[in-house]
């Protein structure tokens, strides 16, 4: 999904930029502000993190593989200012260190891998966290919600639950976060690569009614790796070192204040 | 869609009149060049052909060798062919007469096959304008480049660390997935991702941990927020001289043509 | 007395409440190599974090008189370096000069200053030729190198090494020996090399499971088979 220079016109890329400049702005002046001295090494090595997990690449069909993207995991594990950032700079280093992806199109990339599978990713995820408990509240997976938890009560259950492995199956004992996790991340980068089709079309590159389908189709297929992955990396991370992630502490306890 | 990686910091330590340049004139000339090569907006033999004279001159004191170029240009072209390849066979105008019949109702168009040229060459030319570079300077001093250029100084410092460790947890991440291979894992399943999932999540731990190594580290060096000393590279004569020519010569055959 | 480090009833508890020290006492007189031992886990690293105040620790930490704490932690913090056990932590800037820069610059010299204490720093741990270097390319035994270069150029009154061995071949390790013992003045060596303690300390404290077991003559403890086993150094 990195777009190289020459491919978008220049209006969108210039659009793309003015909004990811934007978004960027209040980002950095966040960072700044809050654990300023602690946030460099911290995206520093997040950012390199999402590099290298973007490198290992897992198959999809008929030869072809797809590779992790990453940004709602940024946006989940960091904050999504903080996940913004990252996601930014893991684009940029692959510009301008393995000239992956275009100089003109640092925009655009920013804007559907950064902004619209992270910031986009993220509002999905935290509305399927809101929403999935009323949706299935008194059918038989609602069981679980319909107690007064507390948050600490939840994470417990969730660390003891999925301790190392992957846990969709068991959705009334996880809690809401895994498969909320999971659609929203499918979603992230299936709604990213629609954007990038879009771009493509409107500068008259290719055909609307070919990029289109060739590349929703195909991420629908590298969604479901990104599920499984985000979701893994998600329900690892919270068993060992829950702590870590404010973010969620926040969730769930909006999630509990919910029901 | 990746474009693929290579390693681009295997020539960036020669010694070519366009590695001694300022990285500040270079990024200033070449962006603009991919800008304005990027735009345009339709084929011109005239324009194109005089881009490409100019970036010749470029490469041919940058010392890079054409082979390495043209194994990226290869992959890039792969890339236009499948995104813009459809395009001379539909995009038309109302009532325009096919060039030729390929058979049956796919016809190829003047107007499609225009555009896709145009896209092909503008593509090409701005690709190897960013490899040369990223290919003619350290990344490092590119980006004191981008510092001094007023690009904010906490993203520079956060983009040094990444690059820093970039290496570090890649080989980290290539280590943890050769131990899943031996016991077993052959990635060629769908399901496999779980594994690389797992992988991930270890490997994001381990990042975040090492993110805290280092920030003590850096605070038992007396780390206020200073990340490095910058020292400004003046611009010589020779940096003057090449942004001069440079910009008025591929500004102005833009204007002109 | 001229004590110049001294620990009084230091505790600590890391943010998820594993309970990492738990009432050390200690002094360390002036130019003496004191080796801290100690199992995996034993929390000989925690210990070093809370005496720069990276951490900051329940109890006192008194240094060259001063006690530790939030208003004179940056005044101290210069006067007592540490040496990461992994140099890849260490060394997080693009090159070697900007690394051994760190310290000078942050601590507000100027640039022509800066430069200066890089150059020599650079000649005495003899790293000629590095200045330039992206840390990644150099061997293990370089980086630990560089990475004691990294606080020499801060001039401290006290190094901290936190397993300076660790990970190096046995010419690696002779070499860091030596270079510990060329430094002198005041050292902290936090490690289970015992050949390294028997070669370079005076004295030993062991630690075990956050607790001080021992104390002593660095012959009297290292004979103490008993004392040893249990903590898990034999």
């Amino acid at each position: 999904m990195h777009i190289p220079d020459g491919f978008v016109s220049g209006q969108i890329n210039a659009a793309a930029f003015a909004v990811t400049a934007a978004v960027g702005a209040v980002a950095v002046a966040k960072a700044k502000k809050s654990l300023k001295e602690k946030q460099v090494p911290l995206l520093g090595i997040t950012a390199a993190f999402v590099f290298a997990a973007q490198m290992l690449n897992f198959p999809i069909a008929g030869g072809t593989s797809g590779h992790f993207l990453g940004a709602l995991l940024a946006m989940i594990l960091l904050g999504p200012l903080n996940g913004f950032l990252v996601m930014s700079i893991v684009i940029t280093v692959q510009c301008l260190v393995f000239a992956d992806g275009g100089i003109t199109a640092l925009g655009t990339n920013i804007f559907n891998m950064g902004l619209i599978a992270g910031l986009g990713g993220y509002v999905v995820f935290r509305f399927l966290l809101a929403v999935l408990p009323f949706i299935f509240k008194g059918g038989t997976l609602g069981d679980r919600d319909g107690k007064s938890n507390k948050a600490g009560e939840v994470r417990e259950v969730i660390s003891s639950d999925v301790s190392g492995s992957i846990n969709m199956k068991n959705p009334e004992r996880a809690g809401w976060l895994l498969p909320s996790v999971a659609v929203a991340s499918w979603f992230s980068v299936v709604t990213a690569s629609a954007f990038c089709a879009l771009e493509l079309a409107l500068s008259g590159t290719s055909p609307f009614g070919i990029v289109f389908p060739a590349m929703v189709g195909v991420h629908s297929l590298i969604g479901i790796g990104e599920a499984v992955i985000t979701t893994g990396v998600v329900s690892i991370v919270f068993a060992a070192r829950p702590e870590l992630v404010p973010v969620w502490g926040k969730v769930l306890r909006t999630r509990m204040g919910d029901n | 869609m990746t474009t693929g990686t290579g390693n681009t910091e295997l020539y960036s330590g020669l010694h070519s009149p366009v590695h001694r340049l300022n990285p500040k004139s270079k990024i200033v000339v070449l962006i603009a060049f991919i800008v304005l090569c990027s735009t345009i907006g339709s084929f011109s033999p005239v324009l194109y052909g005089a881009y490409l004279v100019f970036l010749t001159a470029v490469f041919i004191f940058s010392g890079i060798p054409l082979l390495y170029i043209i194994k990226r240009l290869s992959v890039i072209l792969f890339l236009v062919i499948i995104v813009a390849g459809f395009t001379p066979f539909i995009r038309h105008l109302p009532g325009e007469n096919a060039l030729a019949v390929i058979s049956g109702s796919i016809k190829l168009y003047r107007t499609g096959l225009m555009v896709f040229l145009n896209i092909l060459v503008r593509v090409c030319l701005s690709v190897s304008a960013l490899l040369i570079l990223i290919l003619t300077a350290p990344f490092t001093e590119l980006m004191e480049g981008f510092a001094e250029l007023k690009v904010p100084a906490l993203i520079v410092n956060i983009i040094n660390l990444t690059y820093r460790y970039l290496s570090v947890i890649t080989d980290e991440a290539l280590r943890m997935k050769r131990a899943a291979v031996s016991r077993g894992y052959s990635g060629r399943w769908l399901w496999h991702a779980g594994a690389v999932g797992r992988i991930t999540g270890s490997l994001f731990l381990r990042s975040y941990e090492r993110s805290e190594r280092v920030y003590y580290a850096m605070l038992s060096r007396g780390y206020t927020g200073i990340m490095f000393s910058k020292k400004t590279l003046p611009l010589r004569r020779t940096d003057w001289f090449f942004i001069g020519v440079s910009l008025f010569y591929i500004a102005g055959i833009r204007l002109a043509v | 007395m001229n004590s110049v480090i001294s620990v009084r009833h230091l505790s600590f508890s890391y943010p998820d409440g594993n309970r990492a020290l738990k009432d050390v006492s200690f002094e360390i007189d002036a130019d003496r190599c004191v080796a801290v031992i100690g199992s995996n886990g034993a929390g000989k690293s925690t210990l070093l974090l809370n005496l720069n105040g990276v951490l900051m620790p329940e109890g006192e930490v008194v240094l060259f008189g001063k006690t530790l704490t939030n208003k004179t932690v940056r005044e101290l913090r210069r006067r007592i370096a540490i040496v990461f056990q992994n140099p890849d932590d260490q060394l997080f800037c693009s090159n070697i000069y900007e690394d051994i820069a760190f310290g000078p610059v942050n601590h507000g010299l100027k640039s022509a200053e800066v430069d200066k204490i890089v150059q020599e720093t650079v000649k005495k741990l003899k790293l000629e030729g590095l200045e330039n270097r992206n840390p990644f390319h150099l061997s293990y035994g370089e980086k630990k190198r560089v990475a004691i270069a990294t606080v020499y150029s801060m001039n401290p009154d006290i190094y901290c090494f936190d397993e300076p061995t660790a990970n190096l071949d046995p010419r690696g390790r002779r070499e860091i020996a030596g270079l510990i013992r060329e430094i002198g003045g005041t050292r902290i060596i936090v490690t289970h090399d015992l050949d390294l303690v028997k070669d370079v300390c005076s004295q030993v404290i062991v630690l075990d499971k956050g607790i001080k077991e021992a104390e002593g003559n660095v012959n009297e403890v290292l004979s103490d088979e008993k004392l040893l086993y249990k903590c898990g150094l034999l």
